[in-house]
């Protein structure tokens, strides 16, 4: 039981790292690779927060800032320098390492016996889960608003958005900013969860997001009625607990990485072979009409 | 009144001499003017929609819409006075979202930017919007735009073009790509629009039935100079077959 909650609560926090890339790979359409980088860097900021003695809190808003700050630098290189947003993202991904590196001073910091979110009363789980409510409710109201729609139009036909007289520029940079900000602050939570932060704790951030949106996509493919915040909430639960399965199953941890691009190969695969069945029965029997009349 | 003043647009290219497709193009368009530009390929009438919208720079010259100049406005500035309606039906309008959500983006241009509720208008207000189209957009408000039929698509993205009441209106070949009924009723419902509105609207076709039959005012450009600018009567009085064996060859 305690590991199921162990694993649903890691879920919880990762879906907001599933929020964040939502908003750059679905929404704005763009692989914003700086994702890697903001999510230890969420982490980074907390442990030397805590470590300097700020609360929790404020250290968690600090790591929002520091996301927030890293979508605008990936915004500004990818919309004013012009360098296409795949660069964009790798060049502020290779910064954030060096960065939280030093932000950190070292490559691991423990917060083992440090007071953070989750060394009150509490269960992890409900911290975790308001927490994840609050963001994803915002998040909801938010894309409901002129802005939210502007910043979806913008994903979809930037042109039309340029002919409602908006700089479709400024909008990537916003959404951008959201999208690390959501990221940076799930690394934030991570590190206080997990005990510690570590400089390569990054790594495959982008991937894993990916997979959680394909896979709630896929499985609740006919959920009309889900949000798409809570299908992708439930795709990353869904993920980790696979994930805490296939572990089970005598995989080692170090092979997660590699799970992880199987699974978004599998299912994007997948879903290609389905849809080409569907096609080829189609023409099938437009061929047998066509015999017939 | 959108007066171009000496207008030139050269398009500088790597094997020398520049390829000048504007050159000294001078036109004064009346408020509420419906002018059918005409022409062949590479004559200069869509770099001319370009540069009134702002898409591309000119060489030279001016574009004043009355009594202030576009010259040095940027792009998204000019597309809050100046809409257009482009050839590809699925590039004015926004393929992943509702007709509801698509003509409310339109109706909140200007003041989009904001954290108010984006569908606050009601569906009897959109429905009276859409009223006027035989296409029967009505029924389909709730559907995600890319289920929708390229006639149907390009009849939103001229609604919504015209929805916010622009200063200009530039129709880019706007029913090339629909087929001969579909691309009629577009017309019938263009100028419905343009009429009732009273915009001042610039159309650029090659089908020459349309540009006669509609608006008030007929140009022909060749190698970036007008060489027909027929008004109200004189317009009235041609006929393909005058322009075609006047004109032939230009078309």
């Amino acid at each position: 039981m305690d590991v199921l909650m162990s694993v649903g609560t890691q879920g919880l926090i990762l879906g907001l790292m599933g929020l964040g890339v939502y908003i750059s790979y679905k929404i704005l359409n763009c692989a914003d690779m700086s994702a890697d980088g903001s999510f230890a860097l969420g982490g980074a900021i907390i442990a030397a927060s805590l470590k300097s003695g700020l609360s929790p809190a404020v250290g968690s808003l600090l790591a929002v800032a520091a996301g927030i700050a890293a979508g605008l630098l990936t915004g500004i290189l990818h919309v004013k320098v012009k360098i296409t947003d795949l660069l964009s993202g790798i060049l502020v991904m290779g910064i954030l390492y060096s960065l939280n590196l030093r932000i950190m001073g070292r490559a691991n910091i423990p917060l083992f016996d440090t007071n953070h979110l989750f060394s009150y009363q509490l269960s992890p789980i409900i911290i975790a889960l308001m927490l994840v409510a609050v963001c994803k409710v915002s998040l909801d109201l938010f894309l409901k608003t002129g802005l939210g729609y502007t910043l979806k139009a913008v994903g979809d036909n930037p042109q039309m958005v340029s002919s409602l007289g908006i700089k479709v520029g400024s909008i990537k940079i916003l959404g951008l900013m959201l999208s690390n900000a959501l990221i940076s602050l799930s690394g934030s939570i991570m590190a206080q969860y997990q005990g510690f932060s570590d400089a390569s704790m990054g790594i495959g951030t982008l991937v894993l997001g990916i997979a959680s949106i394909i896979i709630g996509q896929t499985l609740l493919k006919k959920a009309r009625f889900l949000k798409k915040t809570s299908i992708i909430l439930v795709g990353t639960i869904i993920y980790q607990f696979t994930i805490y399965i296939a572990m089970n199953l005598g995989m080692a941890a170090t092979d997660l990485k590699m799970v992880t691009s199987v699974v978004i190969i599998l299912f994007l695969g997948l879903g290609r072979i389905k849809t080409n069945g569907k096609i080829s029965v189609f023409s099938m029997r437009r061929i047998l009409y066509a015999k017939n009349s | 009144m959108l007066r171009i003043h000496r207008l030139t647009k050269c398009f500088p290219n790597p094997y020398g001499e520049s390829n000048k497709v504007l050159s000294n193009l001078s036109l004064e368009i009346k408020k509420g003017e419906f002018v059918s530009i005409i022409g062949s390929n590479g004559t200069g009438k869509s770099t001319l929609l370009n540069i009134i919208s702002g898409l591309i720079k000119e060489s030279d010259g001016e574009i004043i819409l009355d009594n202030t100049s576009l010259t040095d406005l940027p792009e998204h500035s000019r597309t809050r006075i100046i809409s257009r309606v482009f050839q590809n039906p699925s590039a004015g309008v926004c393929p992943s979202m509702t007709v509801r959500e698509n003509i409310s983006l339109a109706l909140n241009k200007g003041k989009l930017l904001n954290l108010k509720k984006c569908l606050r208008h009601d569906t009897k207000e959109l429905e009276e919007l859409l009223g006027c189209i035989s296409l029967d957009l009505k029924k389909h408000i709730d559907i995600e735009v890319k289920y929708l039929s390229g006639g149907q698509r390009q009849a939103l993205a001229l609604v919504m073009a015209s929805v916010s009441n622009p200063q200009v209106l530039l129709l880019d070949e706007h029913t090339a790509a629909l087929d001969p009924k579909t691309s009629s009723e577009i017309m019938e419902l263009t100028n419905h629009i343009v009429k009732e509105k009273n915009i001042t609207t610039l159309m650029v076709t090659h089908n020459l039935k349309h540009a006669l039959a509609y608006g008030n005012r007929l140009i022909m450009l060749h190698k970036g100079e007008v060489v027909l600018d027929a008004r109200e009567d004189e317009k009235k009085s041609l006929t393909i077959e005058t322009i075609l064996e006047k004109f032939e060859y230009e078309i």
